[in-house]
């Protein structure tokens, strides 16, 4: 322990806020009307040393309003190419004055989890921001330090539920080296100082109000202002990279993971034998990537650099797992052994709020990797058991991506799914009694993103449970399931269900009438919740759907037909149509509805208009008839 | 975790056998063994007793030895497992392994990891280092991570391991019951002259025992055991339930006396006087309330705002409310003894569940108020066990004012939730006075919620209602109501956002509260409204559903069969009036008719009441549930129960052109 050292090294890292820095007072009302938390001060220095080298000082002043608020935990990720050092924090009472200081042994240093990873070498140091009197303002200070470079950090200058009095990063660049940098969702532009050897950048941005997250909102590059970096030059350990285009980038890429696809020769073997009664292409990838599929299994092991490169080929043999990387480069290593070329594809993966890269701006924002077949111009999921093949589902579908080719890499977009590959058809017997008790029969085809789900459930549980989970997710009064039988096509994404259900009470009995719903077993009932006052543009119709449905109503002997309130809907709106109509026909009433529902993107004052069309779905999904007994 | 075992751990050192031989002596007829698979289990390809089993353990076996080591004794722990992959979903579930251990100061120490894959050709592969991964999880523990590789359907995975532990106040427990069926599971302990365990089980099913033999090992006597089951049922989960780890067969292990070579004995686990006495001046419990260097910075703070304060109620009330205020309780965290210290606690303003009572408790008893603790044993952590004073089941402490008929469960949380209702967790039948006179077990009677809502509306021809539906809320649902409340700047979204949900349509023209801070009294809400499209119109006719409330329209007993109890946290009484002016010109053709049910002898009751009095429909439901554990036989009339309330709540009521 040299103490000189660790006395100089506090002093320059830390400056504490004199008393009376932060008081409450000084935050204007504007600032803290629906705010949880008030961003007093984010600054933060990224001093890049060298093309692999780097150093981030941070410090965040937060004064904390309401319980709930986004900085309970300070979560300070590492691995071994960084280290977290001068970690130091304290709490100020309402009028500024200091409470206490955060001691060392309050810092945890833990595991890093990212939920999915059976083990990775990511650690973290964690600290909890907690008092029990509001408001209160905390402060902390810490020290990054980085010997590898895997991209420059972002910046988000707000984030929901918080106002901000100032937030500002400064990059501090060699002249030898270049940035890319653009700010999204603000205008503002960074103020650039020249010095002899260094180049110094700075953004900031001021007194920012507090916005609120409100449902159906853009989700990909969101609403709140953030500040985009990537490096012309990086290196990882020793393997130099840059981010000056997609180009570059995807050779980088493509250079860490070349030459891990050769199988071993008793797999090439295997292929052969397998592929041998194959006549087509399509044919040879549509058994190798079931034969992967049932004999793979999805453990993700992250080492070394930082999720880029993957196993080799003959990592995956051996232990019969891998992660995304390497089962995707498994495939791939199979495809080649049989004579196919595939690419490698980077992507950010999520039914909802995923990455979309610009391809003018090169940012490498991915979680995921996938495999493109040019040839056959397919796509493969290489990390799910049940996917038809060359299906994508929900996960990666319609969206740009990284293609890794020879020659460097290349924005693409996925196929994309839409209102004609989503959805079902269902077609019901509705038999009826005279005391309202009802036997209903029904067979369903659900497509695409309708199937993802079921699908995974259906392959990967037993049929004791998915029927106990199937009686579980059905909002209908109490009901038997007398029969269900269900078939997943394994060449196309569609799974079939036929399902008897009996109810002893399905209509209700009101003296001499029966009201009986005729779509209670496929009724829409999402109608989003009004808001006074809508703020943010509206996404919504995910990538779409289409959903048909057939119900014939039985009726029983001896009621007549007193009233069919709603004969016939007819709607049509940029966010999709519905059309539904009631009939009798002799002793049944037949219940035909087709919905499609579109994708859209629609400024904020259109809100009333969306929701009104989906409150108007619902209510003709609610239809009922009403018997009477005859006379 | 280690303060459990404080005031027992002096003892141990002091006992040490100079020995040749250390290791407590194993049995011989060990059949069960990594790497003997019978050859029928390799070619086994289906689990005939339960055909739905995705994988089933064969045979799982734990070996408890309390052993000699270098410094006093030590268990040793040795487990094996070996289990039969049947379906590839049970491939995550089974063949990602975590090992888990306190290794700060070698506390417990892992070692002699072997792991095996058998494939159903009876081809064998060893795992080896490159398998086996080992995470510093946090300061105090360590996690060994296995991933089975080369896993198919048919396979079997076995691992076994050593595990010494300093702990042998609380031995390992062993669980025979899964959530995959168990063919056979065996435990063994073995523990030497100089250590008497009591054993604790759990769940339904009655082990079997072997015979209880002694054995002789370097002049030290050990007994040994052997407890087992086979066919062991998988246990599934089922909701409305305190926990499943109640139903789930298995057991654990107190230290219960040491018996000295000298002769003398120890009683560890003597009876709840003693453990009393020895909790009063236990450092991290009673030293906390009772020595002022502990909480003493909590009094300074309380003092002042009891000067006025003249009765005991006053008192509490006025101690409870400053401390729900000041101090946060750090969520989920909860504890029967303090981490650190109340004052360290107090300077955090962050204090787990323990020592937010302790707070309250210390100030009381400065105050002159008598205040005990009460250690609970939270609904997920499971039932109490009365009948030996071990304190590993608590894991909560909250404050018992001793008023004899007026006494009263005291537990400092939120401020939403007033003095006399303890945290629906806490609400789990008994708690353990911490009282050196008399302690004692006493019940914890789970208090009523109650909500009340009279609706006044006018319909009009078109179908609409307009009016107000004034709310009551008492207990837990006036914790409920007032915790979505809590952000005025949020301005009723909660409210709001549930009755668009029931009427898409509906113009909310004003919400206003009452007694929103004042927790003593309900807390009142009163919507007023205009409700389009709420009756449906045909011609001369309008139909209506009169129970607006739609909190009972879906049953949430779905299942048809149950295995294991119901509960329910609390009782509850669920009242909704409406009034309803009908159009002029209209008159009833059809009202429903009015019933009431009980749910078995008294559990519950439901009661449906229309009348009509000129052009006034009056709609009166209540519900009612007072018996809070229903056993699965009772579970039809469950589910009945709620199947009649939700089709009640669905009738609807025909009105009339004149």
């Amino acid at each position: 322990m040299k103490p000189i050292l660790l006395i100089l090294s506090f002093f320059v890292a830390f400056t504490p806020a004199k008393a009376a820095d932060y008081p409450v007072a000084l935050i204007p009302d504007s600032l803290k009307k629906n705010a949880s938390a008030v961003v007093r001060e984010a600054l933060s220095t990224y001093e890049v040393k060298s093309f692999n080298e780097a150093v981030q000082k941070t410090r965040m002043v937060v004064t904390i309003f309401k319980e709930n608020h986004p900085y309970k935990q300070f979560y300070l990720s590492y691995n071994k190419h960084s280290k977290i050092k001068n970690v130091k924090a304290r709490f100020y009472d309402a009028q500024g004055k200091l409470i206490r200081k955060v001691k060392d042994e309050e810092i945890r240093d833990i595991a890093g989890n990212d939920g999915v990873s059976i083990y990775s070498d990511r650690r973290a140091k964690m600290l909890d921001n907690e008092y029990g009197v509001l408001p209160y303002t905390f402060e902390i200070e810490y020290e990054e330090q980085f010997s590898s470079i895997m991209g420059y950090p972002s910046w988000n200058f707000q984030v929901f539920g918080v106002s901000v009095q100032r937030s500002e990063l400064t990059l501090i660049l060699p002249k030898s080296l270049g940035v890319n940098h653009r700010v999204v969702n603000a205008t503002i532009k960074p103020t650039i100082e020249e010095k002899v050897d260094t180049r110094r950048f700075q953004w900031e941005m001021t007194n920012l109000t507090a916005v609120a997250r409100e449902p159906f909102m853009p989700s990909n590059n969101g609403v709140l202002p953030h500040l985009e970096l990537s490096p012309d030059r990086f290196g990882v350990d020793k393997v130099e990279g840059s981010m000056k285009d997609w180009t570059s980038f995807g050779k980088f890429m493509g250079e860490l993971n070349r030459d891990r696809d050769k199988v071993s020769p008793e797999m090439a073997a295997q292929i052969k034998r397998m592929t041998a009664s194959c006549k087509t292409n399509l044919e040879k990838i549509d058994t190798l990537y079931h034969y992967m599929q049932q004999t793979m299994r999805y453990v993700s092991v992250q080492l070394g650099i930082g999720g880029w490169q993957t196993f080799d080929a003959q990592y995956v043999e051996k232990n019969k797992y891998g992660d995304c990387k390497a089962l995707s480069n498994f495939m791939k290593s199979m495809l080649k052994s049989a004579g196919i070329e595939a690419q490698l594809v980077v992507v950010s993966a999520g039914g909802d709020g995923f990455f979309d890269p610009d391809p003018t701006f090169c940012l490498p924002y991915f979680n995921h990797m996938i495999l493109h077949i040019p040839s056959e111009n397919m796509w493969l999921e290489c990390t799910s058991t049940d996917n038809p093949t060359g299906y994508l589902g929900t996960f990666t579908q319609g969206r740009g991506v990284l293609l890794l080719t020879e020659n460097g890499g290349k924005i693409v977009k996925t196929p994309a799914l839409d209102a004609s590959t989503n959805g079902q058809t269902s077609k019901a017997t509705i038999e009826l009694a005279a005391d309202g008790s009802v036997t209903l029969k029904n067979a369903s085809i659900l497509r695409g993103s309708f199937q993802d789900d079921m699908r995974s459930i259906l392959t990967n549980s037993s049929k004791e449970e998915f029927k106990k989970r199937f009686q579980e997710s059905h909002k209908l009064p109490t009901f038997k399931i007398d029969a269900l039988e269900t078939v997943v096509e394994r060449k196309k994404p569609e799974v079939s269900i036929n399902y008897t259900f009996s109810f002893e009470k399905y209509g209700s009995k009101a003296g001499t009438r029966l009201f009986v719903p005729v779509n209670l077993h496929n009724a829409f009932d999402d109608t989003p919740a009004p808001t006074e006052k809508r703020v943010h543009p509206i996404e919504a119709g995910g990538s779409g759907y289409t959903e048909t449905v057939e119900t014939t109503l039985n009726l029983p002997e001896g009621y007549d037909v007193e009233t069919i309130p709603t004969p016939k809907t007819e709607l049509n709106s940029i966010y999709g149509s519905y059309s539904s109509t009631i009939e009798k026909m002799g002793k049944s009433i037949i219940f035909k509805r087709t919905m499609s529902i579109k994708p859209v993107a629609q400024p904020a004052e259109k809100f009333t208009e969306f929701r009104d069309f989906y409150k108007k779905m619902q209510q003709a999904d609610a239809a009922k008839v009403i018997l009477k007994v005859k006379q | 975790m280690q303060k459990h075992f404080l005031f027992i751990a002096c003892f141990i050192a002091t006992i040490s056998v100079a020995t040749a031989q250390k290791k407590a002596p194993k049995e011989k007829e060990l059949d069960i063994e990594f790497g003997k698979i019978p050859v029928e289990d390799i070619k086994m390809r289906n689990y005939s007793l339960d055909s739905s089993a995705e994988a089933v353990v064969l045979a799982a076996k734990g070996e408890l030895s309390v052993e000699e080591a270098d410094n006093g004794f030590r268990l040793n722990y040795h487990y094996f497992r070996r289990v039969k992959l049947l379906k590839k979903s049970a491939f995550d579930s089974e063949g990602n392994i975590e090992i888990t251990y306190y290794s700060k100061d070698s506390y417990e120490d892992l070692q002699k990891v072997k792991a095996a894959v058998i494939q159903p050709n009876g081809i064998r592969q060893e795992l080896t280092k490159k398998d086996f991964f080992e995470e510093k999880t946090t300061k105090n523990y360590t996690t060994k991570k296995i991933a089975f590789p080369n896993l198919t359907e048919g396979c079997i995975i076995e691992y076994d391991y050593e595990m010494y532990s300093k702990n042998i106040s609380t031995l390992k427990s062993w669980q025979f019951q899964e959530n995959i069926p168990v063919r056979h599971s065996e435990l063994w302990i073995a523990n030497p002259q100089y250590y008497d365990y009591v054993y604790l089980m759990k769940g339904r099913l009655k082990l079997k025992e072997s015979q209880i033999k002694g054995s002789q090992s370097g002049g030290v006597q050990y007994t040994t055991q052997k407890m087992y089951l086979d066919s062991v049922t998988a246990l599934k989960p089922e909701g409305y339930i305190t926990t499943m780890s109640d139903y789930m067969s298995r057991i654990s292990f107190q230290l219960k006396r040491i018996n000295y070579p000298t002769g003398r004995i120890d009683n560890i686990l003597t009876d709840w006087k003693t453990t009393a006495d020895e909790l009063t001046s236990n450092s991290y419990l009673g030293s906390q309330f009772l020595k002022k260097s502990n909480y003493g910075d909590v009094w300074r703070a309380v003092k002042p705002l009891l000067e006025k304060a003249k009765t005991d109620d006053e008192k509490i009330k006025i101690t409870y409310e400053y401390l729900c205020n000041n101090v946060n309780w750090d969520e989920d965290n909860y504890s029967e003894s303090s981490d650190e210290s109340l004052n360290a606690a107090f300077k955090k303003k962050k204090a787990n569940s323990g020592e937010l009572n302790m707070m309250l408790i210390a100030c009381l008893t400065e105050a002159g108020v008598k205040a005990f603790p009460m250690l609970v044993s939270t609904r997920g952590h499971g039932k109490p066990i009365t009948t030996y004073p071990i304190m590993s089941q608590f894991n909560h402490l909250a404050c018992y004012i001793d008023r004899g008929e007026k006494s009263q469960i005291i537990d400092v949380g939120t401020i939403n939730r007033p003095i006399g209702l303890p945290r629906v967790t806490t609400l789990n039948q008994e708690g353990w006075i911490l009282d050196k006179k008399n302690p004692r077990w006493v019940p914890i009677v789970a208090p009523l919620s109650n909500e009340t809502s009279l609706a006044t509306f006018r319909l009009d021809e078109e179908g609409t209602l307009k009016g107000s539906i004034a709310s009551n809320y008492r207990g837990y649902a006036a914790v409920i109501a007032r915790d979505e409340e809590q952000d005025k700047e949020k301005n009723h979204e909660k409210v709001k956002k549930d009755l668009t949900k029931d009427f898409p349509d509906i113009q909310i023209d004003s919400i206003t509260m009452s007694n929103l801070e004042n927790t003593a009294e309900p807390f009142k809400r009163v919507v007023h409204c205009v409700i389009p499209n709420a009756a449906t119109t045909a011609g001369d006719l309008i139909y209506i559903k009169p129970s607006l409330k739609t909190d009972f329209d879906e049953n949430p007993f779905k299942q048809p069969k149950r295995e294991y109890p119901v509960e329910f946290p609390y009782p509850f009484r669920d009242q909704f009036v409406l009034n309803l002016t009908i159009p002029q010109g209209y008159k009833v053709e059809e009202m429903p008719k009015s019933v009431k049910y009980s749910l078995l002898d008294n559990a519950g009751s439901f009661q449906y009441i229309s009348s009509v009095t000129g052009d006034r429909i009056q709609f009166m439901i209540k519900i009612q549930l007072d018996q809070l554990t229903f056993q699965p036989e009772d579970y039809e009339g469950v589910k009945q129960f709620f199947n009649q309330i939700a089709a009640k709540s669905a009738e609807q009521v025909v009105l009339k052109k004149k």
